[in-house]
């Protein structure tokens, strides 16, 4: 009985924190709203920004996934505390990038279209920035996380270049002649 | 910033010395599946050990270095002075009238594609924008709904099947690869802002078609400040970087 009721507030917390299929458009209109009003709030530092923005972005963004695809095969060959190491610096990397990113477009409004399920287990948000002289097409990938109604974020795809597939083709040319410490120091 | 390309004999000829290395383009799409049981997304993005057909990395590499540095200590600073003096409207306004000017480009290249929907939009935006626009100042077809339907004689070579050879940097323009080269080639033939002889081209000698082109590219780098420099940072190897992020977006932009 004790153990229920631990469990039930637990329990809610984690789909506080979960998407669901059907929520993911007005989930993610939601966040970028937040975003946006953060980043265009003038009395803030860009520190301040980032800090502020920061939980928006990792309940739905995948690092532990992002980083596992982007060393491709290699991963494996890892032991736990390398992968870990690896891991967060790489989400260092994608959240100041993205931040970078976004700070760029601050001023340029952002549409939310459609959601596509492309398979069982994978759904692009496509998204608008209208810039200056031309519009940007972003595309928010999510997957099914196994065994949950929770949707995550995998990979962004900015003008047809996708950014996790970018880091994984440059990881592996870098670690073809130079080792994995080397990687990590460059991150 | 945004850059932007015999024929089938080399491209032959190319794709024959490619067999035993995948282009570019098919390391990007291919479905090697990986050989590991929770390696769900390995199908998605392909063997990323595959090797690049790259000849003239050698030179490449340099030109892209060389570039960086025109950008950084050059084009750059300049851009900046020029918007620091043009008002922004003005410079969109210049952005509208060059853009408008590139419509034989697009129009010829949808219909070469076959994308007729596409090629009336784009003549009804020329249309539009030259009379109601002045002289495509105005992007008066945009706002009334009418996007612009971006095609290039790269993206109909790709069309039709035509592989991306092997990549060049090009000076100052920056990525490119052999198909891309020479659909470049083509569509600044037919562009009104060259000087050659057709009748609708503007300038009457090559200073003048330069003169033109200098302007066109100032005034777009002018609008998109700090891009490049953004885009540097998510770099662990610039040139492989650039070189990749550029055959997916042309990949993207064949398929559409």
């Amino acid at each position: 009985m004790l153990k229920k009721i631990i469990l039930l507030p637990l329990l809610s917390l984690t789909f506080l924190f979960a998407i669901n299929e059907a929520n993911i458009k007005s989930e993610m209109e939601h966040k970028i709203q937040t975003i946006t009003e953060i980043l265009q709030n003038k009395s803030l530092t860009l520190e301040d920004k980032k800090v502020q923005i920061a939980p928006t972005v990792d309940t739905i963004f995948d690092y532990k996934t992002m980083s596992k695809i982007s060393l491709g095969k290699r991963w494996k060959t890892l032991t736990s505390s390398e992968q870990e190491t690896f891991s967060q610096k790489f989400e260092t990397k994608l959240k100041n990038s993205y931040f970078e990113k976004l700070e760029l477009y601050t001023d340029q409004k952002v549409i939310v279209n459609e959601s596509e399920k492309v398979k069982a287990t994978r759904i692009y948000l496509h998204s608008d920035i209208v810039g200056v002289e031309e519009t940007y097409e972003v595309i928010y990938k999510f997957y099914n996380v196994k065994n949950s109604n929770d949707w995550r974020i995998y990979d962004v795809e900015i003008t047809g270049v996708s950014i996790i597939q970018t880091y994984r083709k440059q990881f592996a040319e870098f670690l073809q002649t130079k080792s994995f410490d080397e990687l990590l120091a460059s991150l | 910033m945004r850059h932007i390309t015999l024929i089938f004999i080399l491209f032959f000829l190319i794709n024959g010395c490619a067999s035993k290395k995948t282009t570019l383009s098919q390391a990007s799409k291919s479905n090697t599946v990986i050989t590991s049981e929770d390696d769900e997304f390995g199908d998605e993005f392909g063997d990323e050990t595959a090797e690049v057909f790259d000849p003239l990395e050698g030179y490449n590499r340099v030109m892209t270095n060389i570039n960086d540095k025109v950008y950084i200590y050059a084009f750059n600073p300049l851009s900046e002075g020029y918007a620091f003096i043009v008002p922004q409207p003005a410079r969109k306004g210049i952005s509208n009238a060059f853009h408008n000017l590139k419509f034989p480009i697009r129009f010829v290249n949808n219909l070469l594609q076959f994308k007729i929907d596409s090629s009336i939009k784009e003549l009804g935006r020329f249309m539009i924008n030259s009379t109601v626009g002045i002289a495509g100042l105005f992007d008066v077809a945009k706002a009334g709904g009418i996007e612009p339907q971006e095609e290039d004689f790269g993206q109909t070579l790709g069309y039709y099947g035509v592989g991306s050879g092997f990549p060049i940097v090009l000076p100052f323009l920056g990525p490119s690869n052999l198909r891309d080269t020479i659909g470049f080639a083509a569509d600044v033939a037919i562009a009104p802002t060259t000087n050659a002889s057709l009748k609708y081209q503007i300038p009457d000698n090559t200073e003048k078609s330069l003169g033109l082109s200098s302007a066109y590219y100032l005034n777009k780098n002018s609008l998109h400040p700090g891009k490049y420099e953004n885009l540097k940072k998510d770099a662990i190897d610039v040139y492989t970087f650039f070189r990749d992020s550029y055959e997916q977006k042309r990949l993207k932009e064949i398929e559409e």
